[in-house]
């Protein structure tokens, strides 16, 4: 024993916080007493472990006493419930009028959290839906499309189109194919009715069986027979009622301008608006001579699978097409074995992709050139689903952040509140009750106005989407309960902190001191708002990079002069006139140069294969081909490097080709001029061009890729993929426009308006889903960060009014006005400066992933950072400055009187 | 509550209180169990048959100084009550009647 001294050693700790839990508190007292007193004196006896060992066991054994004199709650009736119910809410609405400001900036910073959140759920759900359906043969998981991939010598291509051959063939091979059908498109057609002509470039010719794959409703005509004989024709109800009105046109022949008359067989409704695929007319494939080429791929194949296939097996079985019908026409048409293309390192391959991933996967995980889709496929992005996802339940995050962090702190002021009503006899139940029940109340108040934002906010969002979301809550049964759920969830949330924290306030330290002890709540309250600015900045930096990028692929030197540049994309209406059309508004001295030429930057550019310097052979070079007239270089500027371009001077100009300089590098030639090339497409099989000059490189599709090889041909443009391009000069556009719709009229069909865009803009339009990405992150940055300063606004509010008297004292003993701030100002900017240090590497790596996009593309520069930082610092300085400054220049014998 | 009779641990507990005075509280009444009736008593026994009898209305209580021994807590001093004392002679009276009826013989025996 160390010393006899009694009040050395005391009885282990665990016993003593065993007793408090267990025991009720009017025994605890004089049992813990009794029992300190045995381990006394066992302790003076026996020695300290000896003591503590028994006091262990008396508290342990103590748990068969729990039950004695256990207070019994207070008996609640229905009616009184009642009464405290509507008393919560009473002293709830007293508590929101009697800081109107706080209560609208909490309430406020939810709403409008919780309309982002829903904005964009909706938006993410909607992209989600495409091609949910079944079809009336299969399930919606046995529904495949069949792609190509090839690999030809270096050059990669992922076509969504296939041959024409590839459904029949595959449902002869394989039993596992229970149906195939094809979409193929023969141009666009012109339709007589009445003397009226209707227009339509989305007239797909299409198998019989297209209605067992695609889910479409019928309101008129048998899906069985509809396209089953040429020549006829399924209507969509909008296109029914532009040509027929309220007529039925089933029954009716429709007759094109180009001297086809179609039988109208069934009317259907309009595909739904998430169908990747939609067009106006089907006409019947089978109308068509069938083309038996492998190589030309030419149309797109839907197959459905028997039950149960496995995709990945049968994808491997589809390869046996390859070499049994694609070989062999490649060694015909390229005089070179299959295999022996195969040793090069070329690869040709067969893919499936299900039905329901065409919409947003088929570019990101099929990696498929949208290109090679047909005009009317719509086409999302799975990025853009999780960076809006991301985006939602970040500011969702924030604002509930907020909410917590405002009513956290303003509870925090309520202590005495709480001091007062625990000496009335309020238990620990009733001030939780009621703390939660007013945190509540507010979210539900946010809930409901966020319903009333959303339906102000939707149009504005459906106009930048070009989606037609709607929002009712009634439509779906989640949506209300789900709504108020969320309400109840936050709310709960946001009060249990103050509840269980404040309620558990000791009635006396809190009546003396005004505070409860150990308030950790600051530190909590530190990392949600270091929280919040992080992911504020970070939407901050993805802003400022998004506009980086799209500024400088709009402003990115093509290889070709875009401005002033005026196309007219519909000149193939023109036909034959075309040339005297150019000859004539070529007068005009407003304008420079014109030329006609296959259309470019949009989709669809086609491309062929092309032997260099010989007539066959393996190492084929994939370029894409355009044709042009001689004013073509004149026309976009565009800088010759090598050799001559077409000229009217030499009239076997059209055995004659410019190459550009990606094309030079791909045939490996250091000086091609002279040189010869021969096309393996299957059109013009075997013809050799002379190549008479190289073009720089210039963009002649979106920056999403890389200049690929290009060959111009002089040639006049196929029809309907033409246009005219006019270089006009800066001076008198209006007349100059007016100029040439008049010419138009004159020499146009009837009734044939005239369609022009000026390049600039056509190839702003090139960026469109980046633009609009980019608009919408930045408007979510910047109620991200509104609702964080709203948060950061409150709590300033807070924390300075509670350091008043702080600075009260301060001051009098001399601090000055400046110091203060500083003082004031110093833990927010720390939390920022904090925030920023997370914000900086994780931001970093999201946008890098998102420049991957991009062929040409920024580097993010250190200065995006700093200067984000900067920004959010500056703003968050500026929102608390209010604040600081009145408190930093109160008179301190306002603050110190107080009390 | 359990009706009025005495648990063997009770009336023991009841008969210490009596014995003990003005200085009965439960480590007292625990030590005297343990010297005149040579029984070991957990102390949180005697804690659970004081609060019963005082429930079952046979002790009333009092609260008692605090020393530092007992870490400035005070002591309970319990006192038996007139009900207490009743049932406590009516359990001796009880036992005397049946003592009484044991024939003499088996005394002598022993």
């Amino acid at each position: 024993m160390k010393t006899s001294n009694e009040t050395d050693g005391l009885p282990p700790r665990f016993g003593s916080w065993l007793l408090r839990r267990v025991l009720s508190r009017e025994l605890l007292d004089e049992v813990q007493g009794d029992l300190t007193e045995l381990y006394e004196d066992r302790r003076v006896q026996h020695g300290e472990r000896y003591a503590s060992l028994h006091y262990l066991k008396d508290c342990l054994l103590s748990i068969r006493n729990a039950g004695l004199r256990k207070q019994k709650k207070p008996q609640k009736t229905q009616l009184n419930s009642l009464v405290m119910i509507s008393y919560y809410l009473k002293i709830a609405l007293r508590n929101i009028s009697k800081d109107r400001a706080f209560a609208a900036i909490n309430i406020l910073g939810l709403a409008v959290g919780v309309t982002c959140f829903l904005t964009l759920f909706l938006f993410v759900r909607f992209e989600l839906s495409f091609d949910k359906a079944d079809s009336p043969v299969a399930k919606n998981e046995q529904l495949y499309r069949v792609y190509v991939r090839s690999h030809i010598n270096g050059e990669s291509n992922v076509n969504s189109k296939t041959s024409g051959r590839m459904g029949a063939t595959l449902k002869e091979n394989f039993p596992e194919v229970l149906t195939y059908t094809r979409i193929g498109y023969q141009g666009p057609r012109a339709f007589r009715h009445n003397n009226r002509v209707y227009r339509s470039n989305t007239v797909h010719a299409v198998d019989s069986t297209f209605f067992d794959v695609f889910p479409v409703k019928f309101i008129e005509g048998e899906p069985g027979s509809a396209l089953t004989s040429p020549n006829s024709l399924v209507i969509t109800e909008s296109a029914a009622k532009r040509i027929f009105g309220n007529e039925n046109p089933v029954g009716a022949t429709l007759e094109t301008e180009g001297g086809r008359s179609y039988m109208v067989t069934a009317l259907i409704e309009d595909f739904p608006k998430n169908s990747h695929f939609s067009c106006d007319y089907l006409e019947s494939l089978s109308t068509y001579e069938p083309n038996d080429g492998w190589i030309e791929l030419w149309y797109t194949t839907y197959i459905a699978l028997k039950k149960g296939t496995d995709p990945v097996a049968f994808e491997k079985k589809m390869q046996s097409i390859v070499t049994n019908y694609v070989a062999p026409q490649v060694q015909q048409v390229l005089g070179v074995s299959f295999d022996e293309l195969l040793k090069q390192g070329s690869d040709y391959a067969f893919g499936l992709q299900p039905f329901q991933s065409i919409y947003l996967r088929s570019q990101r995980d099929y990696g498929i050139d949208l290109n090679t889709e047909w005009g009317t496929v719509r086409s999302g992005d799975i990025a853009y689903i999780y960076i809006f996802s991301v985006v939602a339940v970040f500011i969702l995050f924030i604002a509930v952040i907020n909410f917590m962090n405002l009513s956290t702190a303003k509870s925090e002021k309520r202590a005495k509140e709480v001091g007062v009503r625990k000496t009335f006899g309020s238990t620990r139940y009733q001030l939780i009750t009621q703390f939660i029940s007013e945190a509540v109340l507010m979210s539900l108040l946010a809930v409901a106005l966020s319903v009333v934002f959303i339906r102000l906010a939707l149009p504005g969002f459906n106009n930048l989407t070009g989606r037609t979301l709607t929002f009712n809550l009634f439509s779906n049964v989640y949506t209300l309960p789900g709504l108020l759920l969320f309400a109840l969830v936050v709310g709960v949330l946001a009060g249990s902190y103050p509840a269980l924290y404040l309620s558990q306030a000791r009635p006396i330290s809190v009546l003396k001191h005004n505070k409860v002890k150990g308030a950790k709540s600051s530190k909590l309250r530190s990392s949600l708002v270091i929280t919040q600015f992080a992911i504020s900045i970070s939407l901050l930096i993805g802003t400022i990079v998004i506009k980086d990028q799209l500024h400088y692929i709009q402003n990115k030197n093509l290889g070709f002069s875009r401005e002033h540049l005026v196309s007219i994309r519909n000149a193939a209406l023109l036909r034959e006139k075309t040339d005297v059309f150019s000859e004539t508004i070529r007068q005009n001295l407003n304008i420079q140069a014109i030329t006609n030429s296959s259309r470019l930057f949009n989709s669809g550019i086609p491309g062929s294969g092309y032997l260099y310097n010989k007539k066959t052979g393996s190492d084929i070079v994939l370029a894409q081909f355009i044709n042009v007239d001689d004013a073509f270089l004149e026309t976009f500027q565009i800088e010759l490097v090598a050799g001559r371009f077409f000229s009217k001077d030499f009239p076997n100009d059209s055995q004659a080709v410019i190459i550009n300089e990606s094309a030079a590098r791909a045939f490996n030639a250091a000086d091609p001029v002279g040189s010869e090339i021969t096309s393996i497409d299957i059109t013009e099989r075997g013809t050799t061009y002379k190549i008479i000059g190289v073009v720089r490189d210039f963009n002649y599709e979106s920056l999403h890729r890389q200049v690929r090889p290009l060959v111009l041909n002089l040639r006049p443009p196929r029809e309907s993929s033409g246009m005219l391009t006019l270089r006009v000069s800066s001076d008198d556009m209006m007349s100059t426009m007016a100029f040439i719709e008049d010419e138009w009229s004159k020499l146009a069909p009837e009734g044939e308006a005239i369609h022009y865009s000026f390049v600039d803009e056509t190839l702003a339009r090139l960026y469109q889903s980046e633009q609009k990405a980019g608009t919408i992150v930045t408007i979510f940055a910047s109620i991200a960060i509104f609702i964080a300063c709203l948060g950061l606004f409150g709590l300033a509010a807070f924390v300075t009014e509670r350091r008043t008297k702080e600075i009260g004292i301060r001051k009098v003993l001399g601090a000055g006005v400046p110091q203060i701030i500083v003082i004031l100002s110093r833990e927010f900017t720390m939390w920022v400066l904090l925030a920023n240090l997370i914000a900086w590497p994780v931001s970093y790596l999201l946008l890098q992933r998102w420049l991957e996009n991009f062929a040409f593309r920024i580097d993010i520069s250190w200065y995006i950072f700093a200067g984000a930082g900067a920004a959010a610092l500056l703003i968050a300085l500026f929102t608390i400055g209010v604040h600081v400054i009145k408190t930093a220049r109160a008179n301190p014998v306002k603050a110190l009187r107080y009390e | 509550m359990k009706g009025n009779n005495l648990g063997e641990l009770e009336e023991l507990v009841l008969l210490m209180v009596a014995s003990l005075g003005d200085e009965a509280y439960a480590v007292a009444v625990r030590e005297e169990l343990e010297k005149t009736a040579s029984r070991v008593v957990n102390i949180s026994a005697v804690h659970s048959s004081l609060y019963r009898l005082e429930d079952k209305g046979f002790l009333s209580s009092e609260f008692g100084g605090a020393t530092s021994k007992r870490g400035g807590k005070k002591k309970r001093l319990f006192k038996v009550t007139s009900a207490g004392f009743a049932t406590l002679k009516e359990s001796k009276e009880m036992k005397e009647q049946l003592w009484s009826n044991i024939p003499q013989l088996s005394f002598v025996n022993s």
